[in-house]
């Protein structure tokens, strides 16, 4: 086992089996976000066999929505005390467990707490661990490897919900829950791809690191070294202990949790009221159930393009920014949205919303471990989409309650362009703030912090983008 | 000729023309009532376009052979009534003196309804007043003879539109609801299950135990409990009106358990399957990670010595320890 980890433990693969890592999170994609996403086709069948309204069936799927989002630090505390490959398997079968017991469901409550609360938390002790382990395997390709795993959602989503349609047909809704619980199960080899690996700077080698994610590194020492090798060789751990929270503390972290509020607020509201509007202002049903499958399909370009665009040599320095394009350009089509009446002009706003969506998740847990570094990325992605579950919840209602309050889906649209608009400023502000802080800290440094690439052979110049954590390293050559 | 959607008012406005009220008398049986419906000359088939016709267009419209402009339109008969029919013919070039027309019901002509319509200020009146009873319904057109446009009126009871045609799909031991809705109150629903030609009414007193019946005016719900083989099958629920019973049917199969496992067996055998290969697949590489890592270490080794020589001793030691292990 140790050789293993040496192998693995000199520079992150970057390839290898970093691919089945990546096809793993994507079939762990797939199954936890489309599969909640398909969730919503069995709300018909439930309301006539329970004999109730919309309101009472749409709480499974925020509960389940909730409940994956809320419990997502608690599946990266299981990656990080047991490990990522024991949490994903287990959040496999308790996802299952839940989605077989709810095929024998007697009542609507019971629902609730099998479907709703169960499967979601097996959702959650999957989704940020295997998202954890990509971004341990990759370092150069990081966003394009992102991008692939993310574009899970999209086409699990296209390709699943006819599937569930048929297998609501063919075995109606129990049925339909039992065979989806068999196809959720199969997260369970998700999990076991998830290898663990233990990354050079672990191991407190003296060998040039790889500090592009500009976390800290311990110093090479004498007695530093074989102990803490041998301590990661017994536990065989892919990340650092859990009392290293102190991320969260970061001033780079706070400002990017608070535009990720901003974000998670506004971004769910089109989705949920882009059909309602296109219905209201005159398009048919075709053709607005069409406008949101070109949002879906675009999603996944967008995942897959954006990812690859951003691993650029050129635009890698400026990720950040990109993100920042992202999101605000996804604000600026919000904006536009009570100016466009026809299908014809929706359908332009449809591609351009749903790239801009699919290029910024995509570069959520790659922005996130440019910030906290690779040792933190688990727990930070926990924290991530821990700080995404109350506002996916609350902004739709809200929205609903705009909506019915003022007659028109207008300020709906305005509120979430703002909270996109807003988010992406928050960033951009304090990127200009450091950018001036730094140019005048550079004038008075007599020295300027060379920066080593992912492969170790090349320097290349990088825009610290955290200066808390990092540690300037003697140039080697 | 063209139908336009009522209370639209057509060229110069005459009183029959501007009333498009569907007057209706539901009290009793053999009362009469006069329904008038106004169909004016519009641009398009569209009949939603108000007719400022353009003569040009319309003639084009009706022109080519055996073509001609066929507007439908449905009229939901709940009672039993007298109907007056009207077909306004405007716009004809040459507006010639005088045209024929004639009704048919059902694609035959009616008899006797053949007639000569003078012209009244450009306009053609085609009228009728028909007794409909529960054996009159059906299509009746107005024809006439010069051109080839007909108007068709589809007198019907109301239809329930939202059919479904997959079988609704259930389990031994499970309960069912069946749905019916439509647009009009009836008098009263009735459920029958269909046992080959025949069929059987369902009463709810006579087994409560299987059968629930809710009506809710527009809509009504059945539902079958205790689900067993026996009772898949067609069921068919009929609105009762004063002319006739509109009728629906479902399709209900009943499958046991094991159908929807078979497929969920083999999803978990091929997950077990796929994780034993993998778990096996990383054992069986381990052996050969030990070989080809000794290379990588070694090379390392050199690297290393040049980069930090104070450690590079203690880190070749501990790497050589853990190859022994």
């Amino acid at each position: 086992m140790a050789q293993e980890k040496k192998k693995g433990g000199v520079l992150p693969p970057d390839g290898g089996w970093g691919w089945m890592i990546v096809a793993g999170c994507f079939v762990v994609t797939v199954c936890t976000r489309a599969v909640t996403r398909c969730i919503s086709i069995f709300f018909v069948e439930f309301q006539m066999h329970f004999a109730k309204d919309y309101s009472g069936t749409a709480w499974i799927h925020s509960l389940v929505d909730c409940t994956t989002m809320l419990c997502a630090p608690l599946g990266s505390l299981i990656g990080n005390q047991l490990s990522c490959r024991i949490a994903v398997i287990l959040g496999g079968f308790l996802a299952s467990v839940g989605l077989v017991l709810s095929s024998f469901a007697t009542s609507l409550e019971y629902l609730y707490a099998t479907l709703g609360l169960l499967t979601g938390l097996g959702f959650a002790l999957c989704y940020t661990p295997a998202i954890a382990m990509v971004g341990i395997y990759f370092c150069e390709r990081k966003a394009l490897a992102y991008g692939i795993a993310m574009s899970g959602s999209g086409i699990g989503t296209f390709i699943l919900a006819p599937v569930v349609q048929l297998l609501i047909e063919h075995y109606s809704w129990r049925g339909a829950l039992l065979i989806l619980g068999g196809f959720v199960l199969n997260l369970c080899v998700c999990g076991a791809l998830l290898r663990p690996i233990i990354l050079k700077e672990e191991e407190a080698c003296p060998l040039p690191v790889d500090s592009e994610c500009g976390y800290s590194v311990k110093p090479p020492t004498l007695n530093g070294g074989p102990t803490r090798s041998a301590a990661s060789d017994a536990k065989q751990r892919c990340f650092q202990s859990m009392q290293e929270y102190h991320f969260l503390l970061m001033p780079d972290f706070l400002v990017l949790a608070g535009s990720f509020l901003l974000l998670a607020s506004g971004c769910s509201l089109p989705f949920v009221y882009l059909v309602p509007y296109a219905l209201d202002v005159g398009v048919g049903h075709q053709h607005a159930a069409f406008l949101m499958s070109i949002l879906g399909v675009i999603d996944i370009v967008g995942n897959i393009t954006f990812g690859w665009l951003t691993d650029r040599r050129c635009l890698k320095k400026y990720r950040n920014i990109c993100y920042m394009f992202a999101v605000g350009m996804e604000g600026l089509c919000c904006l536009f949205i009570p100016l466009l009446r026809t299908f014809v002009w929706l359908v332009p706003f449809s591609v351009l919303y749903g790239y801009f969506d699919g290029a910024y998740v995509a570069l959520i847990p790659v922005v996130t471990s440019d910030v906290v570094g690779r040792q933190y990325l688990s727990s930070a992605l926990g924290v991530v989409y821990f700080l995404h579950a109350v506002p996916y919840l609350v902004s739709p209602p809200i929205g609903g309650w705009l909506v019915d309050t003022t007659g028109t889906y207008t300020a709906t649209f305005f509120l979430s362009g703002f909270a996109l608009i807003s988010s992406s400023l928050l960033l951009f502000s304090v990127a200009i703030i450091r950018y001036c802080q730094r140019n005048q800290k550079k004038n008075s440094l007599s020295k300027i912090p060379k920066l080593v690439s992912c492969e170790g052979k090349q320097v290349d110049y990088y825009p610290p983008k955290n200066k808390d954590l990092m540690l300037i390293i003697p140039a080697t050559s | 000729m063209a139908a336009v959607r009522r209370g639209c008012p057509c060229g110069p406005a005459s009183p029959q023309s501007s009333s498009t009220t569907l007057q209706a008398d539901m009290a009793k049986y053999m009362a009469k009532t006069v329904l008038l419906l106004l169909f004016c000359q519009g641009i398009h088939a569209d009949t939603t376009t108000s007719p400022e016709s353009d003569p040009v267009v319309t003639t084009r419209k009706a022109a080519p052979k055996g073509q001609g402009q066929v507007i439908i339109e449905e009229l939901a008969i709940l009672t039993p009534q007298y109907i007056e029919l009207l077909c306004n013919l405007t716009d004809i070039p040459n507006n010639p003196p005088y045209m024929t027309g004639y009704w048919t019901k059902d694609g035959k002509e009616i008899e006797n309804s053949e007639e000569t319509i003078n012209r009244n200020n450009a306009q053609y009146i085609l009228k009728k007043t028909f007794s409909i009873q529960a054996r009159d319904l059906g299509n009746y057109s107005c024809v006439f003879r010069e051109n080839d446009a007909r108007v068709t009126f589809v007198l019907q009871v109301p239809v329930m539109k939202d059919k479904r045609d997959k079988p609704v799909v259930s389990y031994i031991g499970d309960s069912v609801v069946l749905v019916c809705k439509l647009k009009h109150m009836p008098n009263t629903w009735n459920w029958y299950k269909a046992n080959n030609t025949e069929k059987e009414l369902i009463n709810v007193t006579a087994d409560p135990l299987k059968y629930k019946i809710l009506l809710n005016g527009n809509e009504t719900k059945l539902t079958v409990l205790n689900l067993t083989e026996a009772q898949s099958g067609k069921y068919i629920c009929s609105a009762e009106f004063d002319i006739k019973a509109s009728e629906s049917q479902v399709e209900l199969k009943v499958l046991s358990y094991t159908e929807p496992l078979k497929p969920f067996v083999a999803i978990v055998a091929e997950v077990l399957l796929l994780v034993t290969l993998i778990c096996l697949w990383e054992k069986c590489s381990k052996p050969k990670h030990s070989s080809s890592t000794a290379d990588d270490v070694y090379s390392e080794q050199t690297s290393k010595l040049t980069h930090d020589e104070s450690n590079g001793v203690e880190n070749n030691t501990t790497r050589q320890r853990k190859l022994e292990h």
